[in-house]
């Protein structure tokens, strides 16, 4: 091969690796939106595909993959796998249903909170798994309409999810990735999801607070609920409460610890699994391995995007799009995360958008003054999971208890009320990231 | 021994129109657990059982596993009301379609491990022909009927 050859060959080979990362990450995408195939099946095969066809090798393509989000996800899962077996959350939620007498209304706020509350250190799916048969029972139990109740979790799933380093697992890879900390979502993040919460129960109480009427009778009846009976093995709820207690105390002192979350999550869930003899691959037959496999693979889809300079172009693109102004570019990324978010999952989106933010640091000024842009995307990408009843994974969970429970969630039905919702929390959040950070 | 010399080949069937008072006063008898509901050429459609109508009056939230214990809970009142009003429906609103068969030909060791290992218990596995028309039925105490030669006793 003479020089010029080699230099052609060169040329070709990284055009048709470009052209090739892009046709995967299209597919994969086209894909997942299709949804007929599940979804970590989609991304592993995408993964696989960017490997054979030399985008990347297998040890580059290894890199890519953030095994601190990983970590942190299976941590987790198992530590609520072992303590879901207790019956604790069921106990919160009968508890608090039975605390505002059986008063409808306010009945579903309660639900709502413990599920917002719950999303916010579980994975939502998880919560949503655990609260809404209960909810179905309660109000077959008081012939409640479910629907208003179904509706309303949904949304503070995915407000309480928002609203810690945990939550949801577009914080997850944020915070894994751009080092930010259990605190700094608590302090940054956090005050906004009680206003939004409130913010949208108005609206719900104007849409649904008629037709939530019960007789005296139906009160009497969830009071008669023994949320006592709901404990199930008193050793092992002392146990996961402990290790809960650690784990959340240990995200807090994480900086002072100089701790990634992985490492308190898995050292939590082994610990756990070590002092109740809980069965090892009885747990981890509970965590979501489609979620793990799906992330992995966009991990290493996106990793070869970035080899390609795909993503330093697109950065390119939106550094000239703002004009380089810090807070143009945060709205534009606030309102964009939200409205992509509604229609597709968000995964995909903020595993792409995450190397594009860091690409803009240098031509912000540095780390510290793109902070507002990883808010941005964080806040756009699970609130805007409210947009539409296929926006996030515990939304189509719901949706589908209620349509086996005869009440079902219609798409348009439940986007007419929840666009309009999530539009007005992301108005909101605009002007929190004005006062706060900008 | 194989299915078709185990079998119970007289057995009570139910067509999809008949009304579920008929089906409970059957199942009210001795010794009837399993009511195969069938078309005119003897196909089985599916089955009525107690088992399956208890199924059918409880919630899909509590029959698919995700509230599998409501311990903590009173009486449902949609339970009650559904089981009040089983003798006013149709057999085709409470059949079930789940049931478990086998061909003449089975062994009664395959048998016999249908009704331990089956994911729901078995109640009693229809025997089906190759062209799906139903020709006996068999319950786990039909094994050791014929293996030990017991005579009913009435």
């Amino acid at each position: 091969m003479t020089v010029e050859e080699g230099v052609a060959h060169a040329a070709y080979s990284l055009d048709f690796h470009f052209y090739a990362a892009i046709a995967v990450f299209v597919l994969v995408y086209a894909m997942l939106v299709w949804e007929k195939v599940n979804r970590a099946i989609v991304a592993m095969t995408g993964a696989g595909f960017v490997v054979l066809l030399g985008v990347q090798t297998q040890e580059k393509a290894i890199h890519g993959i953030d095994f601190n989000t990983i970590g942190l996800l299976v941590g987790m899962m198992a530590i609520v796998s072992v303590s879901q077996k207790t019956g604790m959350f069921q106990y919160l939620a009968i508890k608090s249903a039975k605390a505002v007498k059986g008063d409808p209304w306010r009945m579903l706020v309660a639900l709502s909170v413990v599920t917002a509350v719950l999303s916010a250190f579980l994975d939502n799916v998880t919560t949503v798994l655990l609260i809404v048969p209960l909810t179905l029972l309660i109000t077959d139990e008081m012939k409640l309409p479910s629907y208003p109740f179904l509706v309303s979790q949904i949304l503070a799933s995915n407000i309480g999810g928002a609203a810690t380093l945990i939550g949801d697992p577009p914080n997850i890879m944020i915070g894994s990735s751009v080092n930010l900390t259990f605190l700094d979502f608590l302090i940054n993040v956090a005050p906004l999801m009680p206003i939004v919460f409130i913010a949208t129960l108005i609206p719900l109480k104007l849409i649904y607070g008629r037709s939530l009427t019960v007789t005296g009778e139906a009160k009497a009846r969830i009071m008669r609920f023994n949320e006592g009976e709901a404990l199930k093995d008193i050793p092992l709820l002392k146990k996961s409460l402990l290790i809960l207690g650690i784990v959340i105390i240990g995200f807090i002192l994480q900086e002072h610890l100089h701790l990634h979350p992985a490492t308190i999550a898995m050292t939590g869930a082994v610990v756990l699994m070590l002092i109740s003899g809980e069965d090892f691959d009885g747990v981890m037959a509970h965590v979501e391995w489609t979620t793990i496999f799906f992330f992995i693979g966009l991990f290493i889809l996106v990793h070869g995007l970035v080899e390609v300079q795909l993503i330093s172009m697109l950065a390119g693109g939106m550094l000239n799009l703002t004009g380089g102004d810090i807070q143009v570019a945060s709205y534009v990324i606030l309102w964009v995360s939200a409205v992509a978010s509604a229609l597709v999952d968000n995964i995909p989106f903020v595993a792409t958008m995450i190397p594009l933010i860091q690409d803009l640091a240098p031509s912000f000024g540095g780390e510290e003054a793109i902070r507002p842009l990883w808010w941005a995307l964080s806040i756009g990408a699970c609130l805007g999971g409210n947009g539409s009843i296929i926006g996030a994974s515990a939304n189509v969970i719901v949706a589908g208890f209620a349509h086996r429970a005869g009440q079902p969630i219609m798409f348009l039905k439940f986007m007419l009320i929840a666009f309009p919702l999530m539009i007005m929390s992301i108005i909101i959040s605009t002007f929190f990231m004005m006062l706060y950070h900008l | 021994m194989i299915a078709s010399n185990i079998m119970v080949s007289n057995v009570i069937t139910l067509k999809d129109d008949d009304s579920m008072r008929t089906a409970l006063g059957h199942l009210g008898g001795k010794r009837i657990r399993v009511l195969p509901v069938v078309d005119e050429a003897g196909h089985v459609k599916g089955v009525i059982t107690s088992r399956t109508l208890l199924r059918g009056a409880l919630p899909r939230y509590i029959t698919s596993g995700e509230l599998a214990d409501v311990s903590f809970a009173p009486d449902l009142p949609s339970f009650s009301e559904h089981i009040e009003k089983l003798s006013t429906m149709k057999v085709s609103e409470c059949a079930s379609k789940e049931f478990h068969s086998a061909s003449p030909d089975t062994s009664a060791t395959e048998l016999a491990a249908l009704f331990v290992n089956a994911e729901n218990p078995a109640e009693g596995i229809l025997i089906i022909d190759s062209s799906g028309v139903l020709q006996g039925i068999i319950a786990p105490w039909d094994i050791f009927k014929r293996a030990l030669s017991i005579k009913e006793t009435s």
